[in-house]
């Protein structure tokens, strides 16, 4: 059953929609007190705002002050040399001992493959990592020539642009023969630049 | 500049929106009363915005997510911060809302036409609570297992759909990685719907109603004021000190708490949160099957005891002093509760047994998260122990030395017993009675005399063999006797004490420190130590050099048994 609003309740209770001309302009307040009340909330606003806005940019920023994935960086054994053919790239995986993933660490996890090309004693090696967009290359034997199947750029045996949209060689990777195993000192490099920088 | 608002404004409506806003009315002006809706608000944003922030490096599975949060609250910058504002601002939204909720309630404010506004409130205070629960459970350390085991237990012995809701919910019979999937998606996506949806409509009732002051001074005739600044400024002081408050505790508990990760095998002395100590204290009272009754059906009638309120209390009239059956009731009702409480936190803080359990808790959580700096093993969870060279050790021995030495019950009994090794009381008892089983009975070794004294005399000579590992907390003068002893009881016949020269019987200079323990591993049989009548393995020929080092500082580490 409806009864009629209470009439201390109707005097509290502004029209539904209260529009803005109809505002209450009569305020005791002298427009500077008003003004300066106006600039103390915006201060205030600001104040409160940085506050919290400040440790959350240094919580994003995280990944760009330190390290979160670390591990893999020394030189690692990939293949024995005496069972790498003379002048005929051989894919090889890269795998880390022990990483650092953020909370995690892990054993023995594959950072990438690379591709060995023995010269005598001394070994090149190549990163499967296109330095156009990133794709895995692969080696085709029948051509004798590296191939990134994503936008088709080519690389001659040692790794030279020979074709395509790669803005450089393939990059290489620094070895080094240790008691007949080759190491490598696997890296990533920054994609789609023509100079060859270590991420 | 002026172009592209109006160009915005005519598409838009943005500013006359926002004005709407800034323009409220409040009749009879700006009070701190009504600074409770905006404080609330704004808490509520600072926990979306943390809570974006926490999701955004948490892993919700049993092997990530007591890793992922150590690793926020320990390893990454300003984490713990926000983490701790998290759970501080879940704290003050439910002391807001309680106040808020009180104050409601005194000015009257939850009478016609303000029912569907005080009941939104009203479930509005349920979701938090839900909310708090969730967001305690998703971490998966020892508090958030219990609470989890806690509720689900609960959920499963409700009547009739109990066991199905509870399977649901798991993801299946027992916990699991669903089990955390399904609490982050209800603490990330579900709650933060509904919480968004009855904000609005508790906003929008709000608009409609306008604030409600105390009825006395409803008839003051101060000039009514928008919200802007005058409000405003109110609000944003509470908002500042609310926040203040949660640096506070923020800042003094350096983030928020973390105890060790789940372990289903360790015991764990599991309290809730503060708010919901009235209703674990209650439950106490209901005794098997009527507690799942009781969990479900206590907070049912309170909320339902206060959704009533605007119906039973159908007068007109505001103002308190007339009113004070339901004001009574509805204090009478939080009161009961706050006293519930308070007498949870009593009997814990009288409980030896809790406190000690408290003690053993933060240890476990110190050494889990100081081993987590290391990493966490992709196991995840428990297998941050792993990480400890003792319990590595640990391994070494169950499967080195279990075959033949008893330790803490397990393993076989062929040589001496090495609970306590080399503590006092196992040197005293090796003085005793050299040829029990559990010292020296079941080795080859049977040349030993058993000491022939007064307590005092084995007292003094316990202590000097005690002094000769250099134990820092050896009694020098004890162990001066002791020496005297050693020599007029002829022990010095067999036992030199010099830890270079061999004779019939171990030296026992250095005897039972780390480097002692880890020759005598290596090569039992030495002169130096058991000679020919040895017949412990060479672990020299059988570990590497780091399994000794850890295996020697295990064994040294069992003299001070750990502290309870």
């Amino acid at each position: 059953m409806p009864r009629p609003l209470p009439p201390q309740d109707e005097r509290v209770t502004p029209s539904p929609d209260p529009r803005p001309e109809a505002q209450p302009s009569a305020t005791p307040d002298d427009p500077s007190r008003r003004s300066l009340l106006k600039l103390a909330t915006c201060g205030l606003a600001v104040a409160v705002g940085t506050a919290v806005a400040a440790p959350a940019a240094l919580l994003l920023a995280h990944p760009l002050r330190k390290k979160t994935v670390t591990g893999g960086e020394e030189p690692i054994p990939v293949a024995a040399l005496e069972r790498l053919p003379e002048g005929v790239p051989v894919a090889a995986k890269v795998v880390a001992p022990v990483r650092r993933d953020a909370w995690q660490k892990q054993n023995d996890v594959a950072l990438g493959a690379v591709w060995l090309v023995r010269h005598g004693e001394r070994v090149e090696c190549l990163s499967s990592v296109c330095p156009h967009a990133g794709c895995f290359i692969d080696y085709e034997e029948k051509e004798q020539r590296f191939l990134c199947p994503c936008h088709g750029s080519t690389f001659a045996l040692d790794g030279k642009r020979t074709a395509g949209p790669a803005p450089r060689d393939m990059d290489t990777l620094a070895t080094e023969v240790r008691a007949g195993k080759v190491l490598v000192r696997f890296q990533r490099f920054r994609q789609a630049s023509p100079k060859k920088v270590a991420l | 500049m002026s172009r592209l608002s109006e160009w915005v404004e005519e598409r838009t409506g943005l500013g006359a929106g926002l004005r709407r806003w800034l323009d409220v009315v409040y009749p009879g002006g700006a009070r701190w009363a009504y600074a409770w809706g905006t404080a609330l608000l704004l808490t509520l944003c600072v926990q979306a915005l943390t809570g974006v922030l926490l999701a955004s490096h948490y892993a919700p599975s049993t092997s990530t997510a007591w890793a992922s949060v150590a690793y926020i609250e320990d390893q990454m910058s300003f984490g713990w911060f926000v983490r701790g504002m998290h759970s501080a601002g879940a704290d003050a939204l439910i002391v807001l809302q309680l106040l808020h909720l009180l104050q409601t309630t005194f000015f009257g404010a939850y009478k016609r036409p303000r029912e569907v506004t005080w009941i939104t409130g009203l479930l509005l205070l349920g979701l938090t609570l839900a909310f708090a629960h969730t967001g305690y459970q998703l971490p998966w350390d020892q508090k958030a297992y219990a609470a989890t085991q806690v509720m689900t237990s609960l959920i499963g012995a409700t009547p009739l759909v109990g066991p199905t809701l509870q399977r649901l919910l798991q993801g299946g019979d027992s916990f699991g990685n669903l089990t955390l999937t399904h609490l982050f998606a209800i603490h990330v996506l579900l709650l933060p719907a509904l919480v968004a949806l009855f904000v609005v409509a508790h906003l929008r009732l709000f608009r409609r109603h306008g604030p409600t002051p105390l009825e006395a001074k409803a008839k003051s005739t101060r000039p009514s004021t928008a919200w802007f600044p005058e409000q405003a400024l109110r609000d944003l002081t509470l908002f500042a000190l609310v926040l203040g408050a949660m640096a506070w505790r923020t800042v003094s508990l350096h983030g928020a708490p973390l105890s060790a990760p789940a372990d289903p095998t360790a015991p764990f002395e599991a309290r809730p949160e503060w708010y919901f100590l009235p209703l674990f204290q209650f439950l106490k009272l209901f005794p098997g099957s009527l507690e799942a009754a009781a969990a479900l059906g206590a907070p049912a009638v309170v909320f339902g005891m206060l959704a009533a309120l605007p119906f039973v209390d159908r007068d007109v009239v505001r103002s308190p002093r007339r009113r004070v059956r339901y004001l009574g009731a509805v204090v009478g009702l939080l009161g009961a509760a706050g006293a519930f409480g308070v007498a949870a936190v009593r009997s814990d803080v009288r409980s030896e047994n809790v406190r000690k359990q408290r003690v053993r808790a933060e240890k476990e959580s110190t050494r889990a998260r100081k081993l987590a700096l290391l990493g966490v093993p992709p196991a995840g969870g428990v297998a941050v122990y792993d990480n400890d060279p003792l319990m590595h050790a640990r391994k070494l021995y169950a499967d080195r030395c279990a075959g033949c030495h008893l330790l803490e019950g397990a393993g076989e009994n062929k040589a001496p017993t090495l609970d306590g090794w080399s503590s006092r009381a196992w040197i005293a008892s090796v003085l005793r009675e050299p040829d029990a089983d559990h010292n020296y009975g079941k080795t080859k070794i049977h040349k030993m005399k058993p000491v022939k004294g007064t307590d005092e005399q084995l007292a003094a000579l316990t202590e000097y063999v005690y002094a000769l590992g250099r134990n820092p907390d050896a009694d020098a003068a004890l162990a001066k006797t002791g020496e005297t002893l050693f020599q007029e009881m002829d022990c010095d016949d067999c036992h030199e004490v010099d830890g270079e020269t061999s004779g019939t019987a171990p030296n026992l200079g250095d005897r039972a420190t780390v480097a002692w323990t880890r020759a005598f591993l290596a090569d039992p049989g030495d002169p130096l130590y058991f000679g020919e009548k040895n017949d412990m393995p060479r672990f020299g020929e059988k570990l590497s050099a780091d399994d000794l080092d850890a295996l020697a500082k295990f064994l040294v580490s069992l003299r001070v048994p750990e502290a309870e």
